[in-house]
């Protein structure tokens, strides 16, 4: 009988995750991406602090676990001694775009040939939901005092992708959602994109992934794809912000 | 023979690393090791080998990460203050026995500091690599010869032990320029086996991972301090000079030795039995030779450093354990001591001896 559909092998046995967290989705996308396009051999990720870390047990690529922020300078070490690799890291917001700002902006900025994932979900998931920088107005955090955000204590939430965009030497810019199931298929094309322009143009590449957090956004499981239509996307607009020329 | 060249600290260091294979060289400007970072940022695009200015030590030191997980000989020098933001990262770097390179050129002081040279990074340096109580194997070299001998052995050392090697020099040694023999270029080193160069599907490598339960256990920490003890036996180095028949015993390291030397001379020819022993590890540090001092005849021991309150000082006393009189000179900032203050301070202890 003919096999219509198989568990990726980079995915070894159960994870850890909540129920209803967008990473082991997003583990999964990037797993089929790998596989389909036969780079599993060549893939080497530089890995965040946060709730990302508990991909380790159950992927079967090369890690590499990073200080919290400083993926982006550990992958630029990374792809400086293994070019002809696919180099990526895997961040949460707070990594990337909080406590790791300076290296990912440098990263681009130098225009190191390596992907960036940023793996957005408004929260710090594994200290048990602290505001982060792109925590929404009004979301409750366990820091954010009762009324939630307050634009005039703590601004705006961040909008990494937009600001990577404006960098000269970044070569693909895209921010997704993984909600629903056609979010799901523009997504893993994003992350097939910047790693193809990463293997083929040797460019700088950024993909930010909206991703669920319904422990931290006090939601059920269920519920959290409406929470992202209803919420998320209107602060976190979806597409691509910076591509090479004409595609 | 190979042809003697005059350099300075800073290049004999960088040139010296690239002929013993370093391959990957991240590094931030920062006095007084600019030299070096200014040598590497020509000589490494030369010899086709890679070279980033990173945005900050920070970024430095984690571009050196990520470069020794993928199997490079990766490598960076800084100063002082700077040490200070490649902490946490050092610390990872003992933690994932990743085998990397540091150099820290001493500048005197806390906070901002000054760019005289100092010694004031020892215990920094010594006690603990960052936190969690990890060590880099921490040598100091005395001149610009050993200066470069140890950075070019530094690379294989690191290698054999999976460890950091750490370069505790000052800004008097990285700055002087003296006539120095360079040792060969090494080519074809192979690349590091259980280093994350793309093995996907059971031949994955999984560098500093929270499923590394042979490093992140007891069983882990158990052979780090095994590994420690091993070099205290086997790896520990020292000079002794003067020292055959010496009754009273100066121990200091890079500038203070250079700057004491002189004295243990002028010493001598006043019929003084000095000598100066001088560690060039700092961890380990050479604690039962120091501890031996008293079965040689040796009858008092003169600590001199460039740091107030002076450091080195508390391992020598671990070392003597109270068997024999410890005295000490010390200075900081714009007041290092004279060859001559050193030979006056030898007279007042050898008259209370």
């Amino acid at each position: 009988m003919k096999a219509v559909y198989e568990r990726n092998p980079l995915l070894m046995g159960s994870n850890k995750f909540c129920p209803g967290c967008g990473h082991p989705l997003l583990n999964k996308i990037i797993a089929d991406v790998l596989a389909e396009n036969n780079w599993a051999g060549d893939a080497i990720t530089a890995l965040c602090i946060g709730c990302a870390l508990n991909m380790t047990p159950y992927v079967d690529w090369d890690l590499v676990q990073c200080p919290h922020g400083r993926a982006a300078a550990v992958a630029t070490g990374i792809k400086h001694v293994q070019k002809s690799k696919l180099v990526f890291t895997y961040q949460g917001d707070g990594d990337a775009a909080g406590i790791g700002l300076t290296e990912t902006f440098h990263a681009a900025s130098r225009g190191e040939p390596f992907t960036q994932i940023m793996v957005n979900n408004q929260i710090y998931g594994m200290t048990g939901g602290q505001s982060s920088c792109t925590t929404l107005i009004g979301q409750k955090t366990t820091t954010s005092g009762p009324s939630g955000r307050d634009p005039a204590h703590t601004g705006y939430p961040t909008k990494l992708a937009e600001v990577i965009a404006m960098v000269d030497a970044a070569g693909y810019v895209a921010r997704v959602s993984i909600h629903t199931p056609k979010h799901i298929r523009q997504a893993k094309k994003a992350i097939e994109k910047a790693f193809r322009l990463q293997m083929e143009e040797n460019k700088y590449t950024f993909v930010e992934v909206l991703a669920m957090c319904p422990t931290n956004f006090h939601v059920e499981p269920w519920d959290a794809p409406a929470y992202t239509e209803e919420k998320v996307l209107p602060v976190f607009p979806l597409g691509e912000f910076k591509t090479p020329e004409g595609r | 023979m190979a042809k003697r060249e005059l350099m300075s600290g800073n290049v004999a260091m960088a040139e010296s690393a690239i002929r013993a294979g370093c391959n990957f060289f991240a590094s931030y400007p920062i006095t007084p090791q600019t030299t070096l970072l200014e040598y590497m940022s020509t000589r490494m695009f030369e010899v086709g080998r890679e070279f980033i200015q990173a945005e900050s030590e920070i970024g430095a030191i984690n571009m050196v990460m990520g470069a020794a997980a993928a199997g490079g000989r990766a490598f960076t020098a800084t100063a002082g203050m700077a040490v200070s933001l490649m902490m946490e990262t050092l610390s990872y770097l003992c933690a994932a026995k990743l085998p990397s390179v540091v150099v820290n050129i001493q500048r005197t002081g806390a906070g901002a500091g000054g760019i005289t040279s100092s010694q004031t990074d020892f215990h920094y340096a010594t006690k603990s690599m960052g936190h969690g109580g990890l060590h880099a194997y921490v040598l100091s070299p005395g001149d610009v010869q050993e200066a470069a001998d140890l950075v070019y052995d530094a690379f294989a050392f690191a290698e054999k032990y999976q460890c950091l090697v750490y370069i505790l020099t000052d800004a008097m040694v990285a700055q002087v320029m003296e006539p120095v023999e360079l040792k060969p270029m090494l080519e074809n080193l192979p690349v590091r086996e259980g280093s994350a160069q793309g093995s996907a599907l059971g031949g994955t490598k999984r560098i500093n991972t929270i499923n590394r339960t042979d490093l992140r256990s007891l069983e882990g920490y158990r052979s780090f301090e095994a590994m420690y003890d091993t070099w205290q036996r086997e790896e520990v180095r020292y000079e002794e000079y003067r020292m055959e028949d010496a009754e009273i015993v100066l121990v200091a390291t890079g500038m203070s030795a250079r700057i004491a030397r002189g004295a243990i001379d002028t010493l001598r020819a006043e019929g003084v039995k000095a000598g100066m022993f001088r560690p060039i590890t700092l961890y380990p540090f050479p604690t039962q030779q120091i501890r031996g001092f008293a079965q040689r005849g040796i009858k008092a021991v003169l600590d001199a450093e460039v740091a107030v309150p002076a450091q080195m000082i508390d391992d020598v006393d671990h070392a003597l354990q109270g068997s024999l009189p410890l005295y000490k000179i010390d200075c900081t900032w714009n007041t290092v001591f004279t060859t001559e203050d050193i030979e006056k301070k030898l007279r007042e202890v050898a008259q209370e001896v």
